[in-house]
């Protein structure tokens, strides 16, 4: 199996490589008689001929080799990977406006929080951590076995905490993925809320750190695929500059995506069921130990082969052939 | 920290020298032809020029460099982060702090009482080792500022973030110790503190601080009592968070003595007259060797293979070379 099969575009090099060599090839033979004189043309051109063709074969081994050692081929090995048995759990809830529309009523926020609820009184025994977020995150109740500090907490989740403008999942999940404590070998899950609406930022870089830091993304979606007016503060629907009314709807590809990429599921907030399949998807994968394919990564082969021709490329230019150059 | 998994294959590195030297510096090297200026009959070679030469010579080292790169990739360089994983669960302390106005006295150096404070637990916290703290202050109303947790970032920039004053004028010892237990009561240690620091009476609040130290006791949570402040009259002066307007004057007033010994030896702790910012540090300190329990860790090691990105740059460095020599000098052999 190819671990990392889009280093193999790489290989195109091989074409203009092969161009400049053949390029060189021409126009050196050209200068290699006006220099080396008429007289000894026959025995110039062997040499020219074999050291070229095989400096030029060794240099594009070295690039095969090496591109083949950078993609790298997985022996398959299997490990067995334990499941700690404890996790920490951080919210991760979106608090821009477009989370206040009632097509969920009485809002997407409103059902959110009462999820969040609903998830820690499934989910026992774990620690909980709650983040908001908006053009930024920031904890409000830092992971704790304190459940009524995160209600405190919860009590006070409304657009208003912020003022910043736009949707960052991204900032939001990074947040949410600086709350973990560590020091104990926990299973570190983040529950996303959002809608997905009006996005901001870097997410997929967002998404790749919080990955290498071995942490699982569950996701809600809350809204409707159809949405709802966007309204202000004041109760006035907003409108563009082409005074159309902006409609806030349910973004599900990218929160769908946010929940692939991060090994984790999506759940609409809609779906009466989707509690209980959350709730119960956490505590099965918290009493699991599972079988994990490592990289058995067999590049040092390639890679000794790529640092052979090109040794044998320095060597055929080093020592003159038949006392010529 | 970098370590490598078949250190072996740095050995290799030895080969390197004596190719540069083959290369560039033996008298006998090939790719070089010698031929008579006679039949030449051109005019003579100018030396290269400056920016020529400065070109092979960072391709030359571009190239040497890439080499050392990918024998050190053979060689499976891999990232190692070592983090300390705890088997045993600390303990939950949680401080209880007094913000009402007198704790702006100026009796405490430099600025005053509730500064001294702040930076003693700043201290304390500093000092922990995986044990959860949490944080509730209280002036005339008490209320949760951090719930009892590991994440000591949080619990500093809230403390930092407190300001006098916000919870009215008013000393409410009772309901400050209520909520600490409160908050206190999920937590699953073994053992559970509560450290109060105040310099008032008990004046405000609805539940009197002996029946919360009694709730205290029955949890099992023992309760640290700090009275700060000297006696006599003291200056002071504070800005009131809601107007901003500055307020100065004389204090005199003294915590109940009697009341913070109660406290502390109905739930098993102790209690410390505080009368100097000296004493109060020495205070907080001995309550921090005092409150410790053995801890059981492990050291959890996690590699990551960093070859890739090493072959990467050590395949761009001698690309870099090729294309100097061959693509732009036009380099025949």
């Amino acid at each position: 199996m190819i671990l990392h099969p889009a280093s193999l575009w790489l290989l195109t090099l091989l074409v203009p490589v092969m161009a400049v060599f053949l390029r060189n090839f021409r126009r050196g033979r050209y200068e290699l008689f006006k220099i080396g004189g008429e007289w000894r043309r026959h025995q110039l051109y062997d040499v020219y001929f074999v050291k070229g063709f095989f400096s030029s074969l060794v240099f594009m081994l070295f690039i095969f080799f090496t591109v083949l050692s950078l993609a790298g081929f997985s022996g398959g090995k299997k490990r067995i990977v334990e499941v700690p048995p404890k996790a920490d759990i951080v919210f991760a809830v979106d608090i821009s406006r477009s989370m206040l529309c009632d097509d969920l009523p009485p809002s997407r926020l409103s059902r959110s929080l009462e999820l969040v609820k609903g998830i820690i009184s499934r989910v026992h025994g774990e620690r909980y951590g709650l983040v908001v977020f908006k053009g930024r995150g920031a904890v409000i109740t830092p992971v704790t076995e304190d459940y009524d500090a995160l209600m405190l907490g919860l009590l006070s989740v409304s657009p208003s905490m912020f003022t910043s403008k736009g949707t960052n999942i991204g900032a939001g999940l990074l947040s949410a993925a600086s709350a973990f404590p560590g020091g104990e070998e926990r299973k570190r899950i983040i529950i996303l809320f959002s809608d997905g609406d009006n996005l901001s930022g870097d997410l997929e870089s967002a998404l790749k750190k919080i990955k290498n830091k071995g942490i699982d993304i569950m996701v809600f979606g809350a809204g409707t695929v159809e949405g709802r007016e966007l309204k202000t503060a004041s109760g006035t629907v907003v409108k563009d500059k082409d005074g159309n009314t902006v409609i806030a709807r349910l973004n599900r590809p990218v929160l769908k995506f946010i929940a692939s990429f991060s090994g984790g599921r999506y759940y609409d907030v809609e779906s009466p069921d989707s509690l209980n399949r959350a709730a119960d998807d956490i505590t099965s994968s918290l009493s699991s130990s599972k079988v994990e394919t490592v990289r058995g990564d067999s590049y040092t082969f390639y890679l000794v082969m790529a640092l052979l021709s090109i040794f044998i490329f320095l060597l055929i230019r080093i020592f003159p052939w038949k006392d010529v150059f | 920290m970098i370590t490598f998994t078949h250190p072996g294959f740095l050995l290799l590195l030895a080969v390197v020298p004596p190719l540069v030297y083959l290369r560039h510096f033996w008298p006998g090297r090939g790719g070089r032809l010698s031929f008579s200026f006679t039949i030449w009959q051109k005019e003579v070679f100018r030396p290269a020029i400056h920016f020529t030469r400065l070109l092979i010579a960072t391709g030359n080292i571009a190239f040497w460099t890439g080499i050392i790169l990918l024998i050190l990739a053979l060689a499976g360089p891999e990232l190692v982060k070592k983090e300390k994983i705890y088997l045993t669960r600390g303990i939950d302390i949680m401080f209880v702090l007094d913000e009402s106005p007198s704790m702006a006295a100026r009796d405490f150096a430099p600025a005053n009482r509730f500064e001294a404070a702040r930076s003693v637990i700043k201290d304390f916290v500093e000092a922990r080792d995986h044990d959860p703290v949490g944080l509730v202050s209280f002036g005339k109303d008490a209320v949760l500022r951090v719930p009892p947790t590991l994440d000591y970032s949080f619990f500093l920039r809230s403390l930092d973030s407190l300001k006098m004053m916000e919870l009215g004028n008013g000393t409410a010892i009772g309901m400050g110790i209520a909520v600490a237990v409160l908050h206190l009561v999920h937590s699953s240690a073994r053992e559970k503190v509560i450290i109060l620091l105040t310099d008032g009476e008990n004046n405000a609040g609805e539940i009197t601080p002996l029946t919360s130290a009694a709730i205290a006791a029955s949890l099992g949570i023992k309760i640290y009592t700090i009275g700060i402040g000297t006696s006599g009259d003291v200056p002071l002066e504070y800005t009131d968070p809601e107007s901003e307007r500055t307020f100065r004057g004389v204090y005199r007033g003294v915590y109940d003595k009697e009341l913070l010994s109660t406290i502390a030896l109905t739930t098993g702790g102790r209690f410390f007259p505080a009368t100097s910012p000296g004493v109060l540090k020495n205070i907080i300190s001995s309550i921090n060797s005092v409150e410790r329990i053995e801890k059981r860790s492990r050291i959890k090691i996690e590699t990551r293979p960093v070859h890739r990105e090493i072959i990467l740059l050590g395949f761009l460095l001698v690309m870099y070379n090729f294309i100097v020599r061959k693509g732009i000098l036009n380099e025949v052999v």
